[in-house]
């Protein structure tokens, strides 16, 4: 036997042992789907406690909200902010629509990775495509956007709609 | 990474477990695989597989979204199967032969059933250190940097790993009567 054939019976043997017994993986998405809490536990709000304790004990208020935001989790839960877990990155900007495509840096990353930006406060009601910018050069939409356009340059933008004032989205 | 692959982990990131589900869909076959090769039993591999996703999840925060997520799995597959290794010392002696359905020469069929069997018996004697590279390498596919970078281990041990556990198989084949030229 020389070694190109047994490195290919290697391969072979490792495989075909592996297909025999896949029947017993045959439902495991189902069982970890099953087995995980419905809403992950994420170090996102554990963080985001943690951090607003932090600030409760320390700031006072005197700090203020720059303060506030960056020592405590980001505030994904507020409508009005974008947000995107991205831990490795150097910098993320949004890019969208309502900035006339010039991309804005977001804060962040809080303690957990999250990168956010709060929608400036003037914005018009209407449909909004974006996507954000990662380290200058990544396109990377946005996983929480219920909606997408796939662009003739082949990128994926996010569309978020602002409702009138008072209106839900 | 696959298509729709960051999605699925940005998604899974936010807490969604039914992306999680998806991404468990698309590599458990790898997963179970790359267990089942270091293990050498199936019920174990099961476990492992189960316990690899799980703890992928609960770290999923920790993986580089630049990087392939694939190496990074299979890293933490590796983990799993070595922690259990090293906690209940086992090494498991073969019990199941799968079947080949390969038509052709029923003679030349056995003998061939025969060869790939003892090469599993092969590599179920080598330890550890040897079998994970091994199995990485000949059953993911990863080259010497991916299996340094799950493994954590320096490029050149991979290799040294690798060559030492071909001699390894090589010397046991030979004691099973299997003639082999380097």
């Amino acid at each position: 036997m020389h070694e190109q054939e047994l490195e290919a019976l290697l391969k072979e043997t490792l495989t075909q042992y592996a297909k025999a017994h896949r029947d017993r993986i045959a439902d495991l998405e189902y069982e970890i789907i099953e087995e995980l809490p419905e809403s992950r536990s994420s170090p996102l709000w554990r963080w985001g406690l943690v951090g607003a304790g932090a600030v409760a004990v320390a700031a006072v208020f005197a700090l203020g909200l720059w303060v506030g935001w960056n020592l405590s989790g980001a505030p994904c839960h507020d409508p009005q902010v974008l947000c995107l877990v991205y831990p490795n990155a150097k910098s993320v900007s949004v890019a969208s629509q309502f900035t006339l495509w010039e991309p804005i840096p977001m804060n962040g990353p809080d303690r957990s990775g999250v990168w956010w930006i709060r929608l400036p406060h003037d914005i018009k009601p209407g449909r909004y495509e974006y996507g954000f910018i990662v380290d200058g050069e990544r396109w990377v939409y946005d996983p929480r956007a219920t909606e997408f356009v796939h662009t003739f340059d082949d990128k994926i933008n996010s569309v978020l709609y602002i409702a009138p004032r008072g209106e839900q989205p | 990474m696959g298509e729709g692959e960051l999605e699925l982990i940005q998604r899974a990131l936010h807490g969604d477990v039914d992306a999680w589900g998806e991404i468990v869909r698309r590599y458990k076959d790898a997963v179970f695989g790359i267990a089942l090769g270091i293990l050498g039993n199936p019920a174990d591999a099961e476990d492992a597989a189960h316990d690899a996703f799980i703890r992928a999840y609960e770290g999923l925060h920790t993986f580089h979204l630049e990087k392939r997520f694939s190496t990074w799995i299979f890293a933490v597959t590796a983990n799993v199967c070595k922690n259990k290794l090293r906690r209940e010392r086992l090494f498991a002696p073969l019990k199941y032969i799968s079947k080949l359905t390969k038509g052709g020469d029923p003679a030349q069929q056995l003998a061939h059933e025969e060869r790939t069997r003892t090469i599993r018996e092969a590599i179920e004697q080598l330890k550890p250190a040897y079998k994970m590279p091994l199995v990485l390498r000949y059953y993911a596919d990863l080259d010497y940097k991916e299996i340094a970078e799950a493994l954590g281990l320096p490029e050149g041990t991979v290799k040294t790993r690798l060559h030492r556990a071909k001699a390894e198989l090589k010397r046991i084949l030979e004691q099973k009567g299997v003639a082999y030229h380097a």
